[in-house]
């Protein structure tokens, strides 16, 4: 079935650390999108168990509890959180990690450090992004 | 392989400034000009954009050296790498980049390596903070300058 098309204005945005995940808020909000926020993996995780309803989300690699790599796992077994696009951040850009997260799922990579152009480019980016097609 | 009497070179620039107050206190700790650049997201409905990102900052770094340094007394490695690396995140993006630098040097330090470093790196994370914290604090006085949005 093509995506569940809905056209959410909802952006899932999980970072344990208060610095970037403000950041992230903001690049949202300047997208016109509302952010849901989670302070790590497995507030994020709680959220995707009940709510599906989110145009992207955005995950920082290294969480609390549970990692967005894990959490990219995940949403690739739910038929309801195929359809969502993610953006993982990382500070480390290793070729390793960028593999990982493309076969994990991931659509978009954004390393840190970053600045508010990249940034705002990446999450642009991100939500100009078609749902993708559920399996 | 890892020598234990090795420094990276960022970092051994960083302890001659450590031992070096005159010195230090010459020069500005950070480039203003990178964290500044994030008033981009500064609007009507939220003028304070790059106060609140400096606060946040500042808490969110006490609580990571806190970690730090705890796990360095129990020898909590995994802790002390989490933390670190969250550290190094954040300062890297607002252009902290003296402070990244040390938690990168904590983020992989090794065993062989914990009795010779740890206290020392510990040292001066505390040392650049602190200079970091002053100098975040002048910040929060004056208004950063006008920036073009994004």
């Amino acid at each position: 079935m093509r995506d569940l098309a809905r056209a959410s204005n909802r952006v899932l945005v999980a970072d344990d650390d208060s610095v970037i995940r403000r950041l992230l808020v903001a690049a949202v909000v300047n997208e016109g999108f509302t952010p849901v926020e989670a302070a790590d993996g497995g507030e994020a995780f709680r959220i995707l168990q009940r709510d599906s309803d989110f145009k992207a989300a955005v995950l920082d690699w290294a969480m609390p509890h549970l990692n967005g790599i894990d959490l990219v796992g995940y949403m690739g077994t739910e038929k309801r959180l195929q359809r969502i696009p993610v953006m993982l951040i990382t500070a480390d850009e290793s070729v390793s990690v960028m593999t990982k997260s493309f076969s994990a799922g991931a659509v978009a990579f954004l390393p840190k450090p970053f600045g508010p152009e990249q940034l705002q480019g990446a999450v642009r980016m991100l939500l100009a992004t078609r749902n993708k097609i559920a399996a | 392989m890892t020598n234990s009497n090795s420094q990276e070179p960022g970092l051994a620039g960083l302890l001659i400034d450590a031992g070096s107050e005159n010195a230090a206190a010459a020069e500005e700790e950070f480039d203003e000009d990178i964290l500044n650049s994030f008033g981009n997201y500064q609007s009507p409905n939220d003028p304070d954009f790059v106060l609140e990102i400096i606060d946040l900052y500042v808490r969110e770094a006490n609580d990571r050296i806190r970690v730090i340094k705890k796990a360095a007394t129990t020898n909590d490695g995994e802790a002390l790498r989490q933390a670190a690396h969250a550290l190094k995140g954040s300062s890297a993006t607002l252009g902290l980049i003296q402070i990244a630098q040390i938690c990168e040097s904590l983020e992989r330090i090794t065993l062989p390596d914990l009795s010779n470093r740890l206290d020392v790196l510990i040292q001066l994370l505390l040392y650049k903070f602190d200079r970091a914290r002053a100098q975040l604090s002048r910040m929060l006085q004056a208004p950063p300058p006008d920036s073009p949005r994004v």
